[in-house]
């Protein structure tokens, strides 16, 4: 019978492949040979249909606690109901998954894995943004934001060490559309001049009313509840150049998670950030006045299309004093961005020499 | 009779000439006190008193009390009671002090006639129409049944207790203007230690911790995003409608201080020397 997840192995050695995103090709991590997509797609593409068929002859997805007698534990049951276990195929390991992993590795044998099941038909992503950065440029780029930091505690940098980098595809939705934003402003012109007795003050008010449209493209909203909305963010933007047509060749050596939050939820972001630069849109086409105030506004939004693409992320985690650090970085661009604890000690010392000289100075004047 | 007519003459001269010319009135050297009787009302006692009721309550608040009687202001000028004085506060460079603080009360007794205006920055912030109005109330009574030197008296009076009254209120004020002029000239003159210390921490904690708050916030790059400005379409945004209705104009007229002439007697200056308030009736 097929496995329900499919091993991308060398076609030379049988050994682990991996997508490299400097090349763009997958290569073999024992005899270092180089495959392009193309080709392993050529090689694997039944292997994955099969995969998917399995899975589907198969429903339900088998559990790992079937035939266990567990207790009767409310938790337990939700938890289990996201679970799914698979057998590798190279190794016959057991490998439990979230219901939404995609693509991961074996712990056992350490073999790239994707699970062909999850994007298959309606499942299937639009798009996928090749990884172009490494592992190694996570890692730097980690070092390098360490840096320039006056409030970062020097143990942080000294004692902790990065537990865990993962190369993530990240699900997300892409939003095309067109905002529509009526706006009404009060508005005033000032004219001030003298006649050497009084100074006149002239104040002409009006009302100003724009309307106008703005499309958008792309807008990302990312599709995992297991990826912080604030990292998602901060790690933008993609240059969308570089998308590709899926290709589950693209995806071994990282993992990857299928969407979880539906589109209709994800729109409302969508929805918000396009409202929101559309008025500053139509706000500053109001030119030449002293003020302007806007006293009322309408905002329409029409959905375009809407496009499923995986984006590349390197999650970095580290640990210290007993609390991990979450730091999210963009796979393509390199933007890194995650929250530094702060030494209070540091906060109150750079207070100090900043507060007292200019006290001294000003009491100085003061007081002599 | 002969100084009531001495006095007439002289003010109704030197009137006609700022209004004429002011060359002409270069080299006058006519300054007049703070009662001026011309139309020869009282003894001359009484005016001494009156002028000393005066000069006190003007050193003490630092704006001059004028009484000017007269007999007919046509005389000096033809135009209304309250141009008339005007005319002689600005020729007789009346006031106290550089801003020229002062509150005149003019008495034309041919129509009964009497304008009442206050002239400074000060004086305006003390003398509001409803202080006016309470002053005149005071006074008023008096000349209705001819008591002229009662009524002079309780028009200085109550002047002076206004002034009491609103610069009491000024000083009790927080951030009274008294304060507020030490703290930006006087370098700390005439503050007390703490008040110095207070000045000398508060603004350099200020920017310490916008500093801090600063390398604080490098600390913080995760934040979700309220705009979608990198997504629009370029050239996409079209306008639709512009419209700019005019509503209506308003007009605020503020008058301008002029600086003193100090070049050459009574015929220059005071240009802008309009009252603040201007009251005028008949008694």
């Amino acid at each position: 019978m097929a496995s329900q997840i499919t091993n991308f192995q060398c076609p030379a050695c049988t050994g682990p492949l991996h997508f490299e995103g400097a090349s763009g090709n997958l290569a073999c991590d024992y005899c270092g040979s180089h495959f392009t997509v193309q080709e392993i797609e050529a090689l694997y593409g039944e292997k994955i249909d099969q995969a998917a068929q399995a899975a589907q002859a198969e429903e339900p997805v088998e559990s790992p606690v079937e035939g266990w007698n567990w207790p009767e534990n409310e938790n337990w049951d939700a938890e289990q109901a996201h679970l799914r276990s698979y057998s590798c195929p190279s190794c016959g390991a057991e490998l439990i998954c979230d219901e939404t992993t995609v693509a991961t590795s074996c712990p056992y044998c350490g073999n790239p894995t994707v699970v062909p099941a999850q994007f298959q038909g309606m499942l299937k992503p639009d798009y996928i943004l090749p990884f172009k950065l490494d592992k190694e440029a996570a890692v730097r780029a980690l070092k390098t934001y360490y840096q320039g930091k006056k409030l970062l505690p020097k143990s942080f940098r000294s004692d902790n060490h990065i537990e865990e980098v993962k190369g993530v595809y990240v699900p997300f939705w892409l939003f095309d559309g067109e905002a529509d934003a009526d706006m009404e402003f009060a508005a005033t012109q000032v004219r001030v001049y003298s006649n050497g007795r009084e100074r006149v003050t002239e104040t002409d008010h009006f009302r100003v009313r724009r309307a106008g449209t703005v499309a958008f493209e792309n807008i990302p909203v990312d599709a995992s509840r297991q990826m912080p909305d604030a990292h998602m963010d901060a790690i933008e933007t993609f240059d969308y150049a570089d998308l590709k047509p899926f290709s589950a060749a693209y995806l071994p050596g990282y993992y990857a998670n299928k969407y979880d939050v539906e589109m209709e939820e994800c729109e409302k972001r969508a929805n918000r950030r396009a409202a929101n630069t559309a008025v500053q849109i139509v706000r500053n086409t109001v030119g030449g006045y002293a003020s302007c105030v806007p006293v009322s506004q309408n905002v329409r939004l029409r959905r375009g299309r809407v496009k499923y693409a995986l984006m590349p992320v390197w999650m970095l985690a580290t640990r210290w004093h007993g609390k991990t650090f979450l730091f999210s970085m963009n796979g393509q661009t390199g933007k890194l961005i995650g929250d530094l604890p702060v030494a209070k000690d540091l906060y109150w010392s750079w207070f100090a020499r900043i507060a007292l000289p200019i006290a001294g100075v000003i009491a100085a004047l003061l007081f002599l | 009779m002969k100084k009531r007519i001495a006095v007439s003459v002289l003010l109704c001269l030197l009137l006609c000439l700022c209004l004429s010319t002011t060359a002409l009135a270069q080299g006058s050297e006519m300054t007049i006190g703070y009662v001026t009787d011309a139309a020869d009302l009282f003894t001359e006692s009484q005016v001494e008193a009156l002028n000393d009721a005066a000069t006190q309550v003007s050193s003490e608040y630092h704006c001059a009390i004028y009484a000017i009687l007269v007999d007919d202001f046509t005389q000096y000028n033809p135009q209304s009671v309250e141009d008339c004085a005007q005319g002689f506060y600005s020729y007789y460079d009346l006031g106290f002090g550089e801003d020229r603080d002062g509150l005149l009360l003019l008495l034309s007794l041919e129509e009964r006639d009497y304008a009442l205006q206050d002239y400074g920055p000060n004086a305006a912030k003390w003398f509001t129409d409803a202080n006016l109005n309470r002053l005149e109330s005071g006074f008023l009574k008096y000349f209705r049944e001819d008591d002229w030197y009662n009524g002079v008296l309780a028009y200085i009076q109550g002047a002076g207790q206004l002034l009491s009254r609103a610069q009491q209120e000024a000083q009790n004020s927080p951030g009274g203007e008294n304060d507020s002029q030490e703290s930006i000239f006087g370098f700390g003159d005439g503050m007390d230690p703490i008040t110095k210390l207070i000045i000398a921490i508060a603004p350099s904690s200020a920017i310490a911790l916008a500093v801090c708050q600063g390398f604080k916030s490098q600390m913080k790059t995760a934040k979700e995003r309220d705009t979608a400005d990198e997504y629009v379409v370029s050239g996409s945004a079209r306008l639709r409608v512009k419209e700019d209705q005019f509503i209506n104009r308003t007009r605020t007229v503020q008058i301008i201080e002029q600086p003193r002439d100090h070049g050459g007697g009574h015929g220059g200056g005071f240009n802008g020397g309009m009252p603040n308030h201007s009251h005028s009736g008949k008694f």
